[in-house]
């Protein structure tokens, strides 16, 4: 058993650190915050230089094996969003992988490779999946009655402005399970911005009948190929939450170590200092797990429940990690000048946008019965 | 032990309620709840419970109070929260100031300063951390230079919470430097107006804006003493420490918890999520009843450092941790802003998130409330 990255995922981790490096991570931070008080800055520029930089370096065709049905891209991408993560990038770049994810889930077909070829060469995806409550998955769909239309309500998708196409799973009437890819800019599409938490570019997304460009028809059964790309949805989202933590982390250590109070660096005394330890472990495990469920979506195994325990373990680190670096950096922390409270507000949505961690464990807790033996 | 309210205690509580229970409060209150921004400062309600004595019911009917009890004191804060008032320019103002004049102000002092405050037409401020000063706040750096019979102050006081609107606040300067730990503080009754004070704001997440207040040389008398010149940390331990209750912070929790309870409904929730309320629940009640004894102590002429450490510390992480897990439990919606026109609640759960972090920090951090316990509580490290 070799837990340690393949020679091939450390590479990409050091291209991806590379580009999203320590000098540009604090910029990456603010991109897409919109300031409570003053105008937002303009970082246009900046989105557009990652996204190019991003997709530069092949991020989006990182699952697009060339041998079909070998799907060998989670734990390269489970790399790249655990360094998204620790610099709090936001952008559509996980759900366009999750698109093509899906895609590369369905029958070839010319209209799917036009998609998966424009997705590769930078066309952007957002995933329009939950709607309000707190049910992530399987929000209701209709499909129009000639079948080229859709009609739904979605929230929280991120985004939705710019990118363009949006992705729309949901549940039919009749119980079936369908997914409508959109043009993002076709009359019948509404998107309203939501002011929430996060501050980040997060929409409301009405469809009204909608044209739909391409309905996604899994080779093999649906629900099953539903639940995977769910599981491989929960894998790259614990990856981002651990690289959050991660980032945090580091910003609470460097605010340990410059902030002096009592004639000494906080570093030195051990409550801090072991609060910060016990979290870093905490980083490790989940980051190994996360790694583990990407493995086994990687080498066809099932990876439903490690994905939901993975991710239930890494939302929860990252609420965690971004409330106790908060409050080691004091009432400096609550401050808009001080990252500390931008990585807490974004673990604190991103922590739930797949289901809140004690709604994923129940919804894998059935396949803790169903594991065979550990290899 | 008896924890049924007396019956004055019931008809005072019914009183504020009556208050508070209006169109014209839950108007103003959700205005300021769905404007970012615009927070609450000298609110129309506290003027309407100024008018009757009741902002300051603690307080001799001289300055503007009805000569209640704390235990009326407490009420009207728990009864504020739960109707969504925004209550820290009251718990300023009332708990904090008027309580460091009722103990150490002169008569000219109280009788000056105190009833615009009780009358809801004055705020009043707290100007202790500095930038090197937060935890360690006897290593304060704001000079008080003799200037003939009086003093100049000049310093920077970071994260005053209020003093945009306040009219004068305490504030913490050396007067005299000393070999001595916390020898040589005094605290000052200082105007905000005047020039030489410039106040800028310290945006943060929450609603209450912090701000920097630099003193640029202002001129204070022995009439703006407040105690004892050099004697100051006395006066801040004592003040802060009557102060805590947490009182405030149960109440916040409580006011969460029941947002979060009347969204979700018994159903729905995943078992883990029911089991979590349910324990955030009794860690609540556990809070409030930790609160009231301290009220208690204080009614009864008791005040006991640790209880009130205890009573702090746990209402605060509790607080923190409801607004973290009720907001979760209540699904995505719940993180909706209060300027978001399908929010729940105006946003009560999101400001919460944002308002959480605050409460483990403000008044005393969990860390300065844990030491209290273990050295005062424990006799450990000595
Ligand atoms: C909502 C709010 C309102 C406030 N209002 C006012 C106001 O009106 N006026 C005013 O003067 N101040 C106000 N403050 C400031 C408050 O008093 C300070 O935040 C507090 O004293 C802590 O100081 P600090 O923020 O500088 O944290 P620091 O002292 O820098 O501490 C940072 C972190 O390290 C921890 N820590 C520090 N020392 C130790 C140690 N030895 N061992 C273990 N842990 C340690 C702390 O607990 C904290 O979590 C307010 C703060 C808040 C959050």
């Amino acid at each position: 058993m070799d837990v340690t990255l393949a020679a091939e995922h450390q590479e990409l981790r050091e291209q991806v650190t590379e580009i999203l490096g320590d000098e540009l991570a604090p910029l990456i931070r603010r991109m897409a915050d919109r300031p409570r008080h003053g105008a937002a800055p303009d970082d246009a520029e900046i989105r557009a230089l990652v996204w190019q930089a991003l997709t530069g370096m092949g991020a989006l065709g990182l699952n697009q094996s060339p041998a079909p049905g070998d799907r060998r891209g989670l734990r390269g991408l489970a790399v790249l969003a655990e360094r998204l993560g620790e610099v709090l990038y936001q952008g559509p770049l996980l759900d366009t992988v999750l698109a093509s994810e899906a895609l590369l889930r369905c029958a070839p077909d010319p209209g799917r490779e036009r998609l998966l070829k424009e997705i590769a060469e930078g066309a952007s995806v957002a995933a329009a999946v939950r709607d309000g409550g707190v049910r992530p998955y399987d929000a209701p769909l209709a499909a129009g009655a000639t079948g080229d239309t859709v009609g739904a309500e979605r929230r929280f998708v991120g985004f939705a402005a710019e990118a363009d196409w949006l992705l729309v799973p949901g549940r039919t009437a009749d119980g079936v399970h369908r997914t409508a890819l959109v043009r993002r800019d076709q009359p019948g599409v509404h998107l309203r911005r939501h002011e929430e938490l996060g501050r980040g570019e997060l929409y409301a997304v009405r469809l009204a009948d909608a044209p739909v460009t391409f309905w996604l028809t899994p080779e093999g059964d649906a629900e099953t190929a539903w639940h995977e790309l769910i599981a491989s949805a929960r894998t790259l989202q614990a990856a981002y939450l651990v690289g959050l933590a991660r980032g945090a982390l580091r910003l609470g250590a460097d605010r340990l170590k410059e902030r002096r109070q009592f004639g000494g660096a906080l570093a030195k005394q051990q409550a801090p200092a072991f609060q910060l330890a016990r979290l870093a472990t905490r980083v490790d495990a989940a980051h190994l797990l996360t790694q583990q469920a990407a493995w086994e979506g990687d080498t066809g195994r099932d990876h439903r429940l490690t994905a939901g325990q993975a991710l239930a373990m890494a939302a929860t680190l990252a609420q965690d990690t971004g409330r106790d670096v908060l409050h080691l950096h004091g009432a400096h922390g609550m401050t808009d000048a001080s990252d500390a409270q931008l990585f807490y507000r974004r673990a604190t949505v991103e922590s739930r946008v797949l289901g809140s961690p004690a709604r994923v464990r129940a919804d894998v807790m059935p396949l803790l019965w169903e594991r065979g033996p550990a290899d | 032990m008896d924890l049924a309210p007396t019956p004055e205690q019931r008809a005072y509580r019914d009183e504020v309620r009556a208050l508070l229970d209006t169109d014209e409060v839950r108007a103003e209150t959700a205005a300021v709840r769905t404007r970012p921004g615009t927070e609450g400062g000298l609110l129309d309600i506290y003027r309407r419970l100024g008018e009757r004595g009741l902002l300051a019911p603690n307080w001799p009917r001289e300055y503007g109070g009805s000569g209640l009890g704390i235990a009326e004191k407490a009420i009207l804060t728990e009864e504020l929260i739960a109707h969504g008032v925004p209550d820290i320019a009251h718990t300023l103002s009332v708990d904090i100031v008027g309580l460091a004049l009722l103990l150490y102000g002169t008569d000219r002092q109280k009788s000056r300063l105190l009833p615009p405050i009780a009358r809801g037409e004055s705020v009043a401020g707290v100007l202790f951390s500095e930038p090197e000063a937060g935890s360690d706040l006897g290593a304060l750096r704001t000079r008080a230079e003799r200037d003939g019979d009086g003093w100049r102050l000049s310093g920077r006081k970071v994260y005053s919470a209020k003093t945009q609107l306040a009219d004068f606040a305490l504030c913490a300067a050396r007067t005299t430097e000393s070999e001595v730990p916390f020898h040589g503080i005094t605290v000052f009754l200082v105007p905000l107006r005047p020039p030489g004070v410039a106040v800028e704001p310290l945006w943060n997440i929450g609603d209450e804006r912090f701000n920097e207040v630099t003193l640029s040389g202002i001129r204070v008398t022995e009439e703006d003493v407040l105690g004892t010149v050099d004697d100051g940390w006395g006066v801040i331990g004592e003040i802060l420490g009557l102060e805590r209750t947490g009182i405030e912070f149960q109440a916040k929790a409580r006011r969460w918890l029941d947002a979060a309870l009347e969204r979700t409904g018994a159903e729905g929730l995943a078992p883990a999520e029911a089991d979590r309320l349910v324990a955030l629940d009794a860690d609540v009640r556990a809070a409030r009843l930790l609160a009231w004894r301290c009220v208690d102590d204080l009614h009864a002429g008791r005040s006991d450092e640790v209880r009130s450490a205890m009573a702090k510390y746990w209402a605060g992480e509790t607080g923190r941790e409801v607004a973290l897990a009720a907001s979760g439990a209540a699904g995505l919606d719940a993180l909706l802003a209060g300027d978001d026109e399908e929010s729940l609640g105006h946003g009560v759960l999101e400001a919460a998130c944002r308002e959480a972090p605050g409460l483990t920090l403000a008044s005393g951090t969990s860390e300065v409330m844990l030491t209290v316990i273990a050295s005062a509580g424990l006799g450990l490290l000595a």
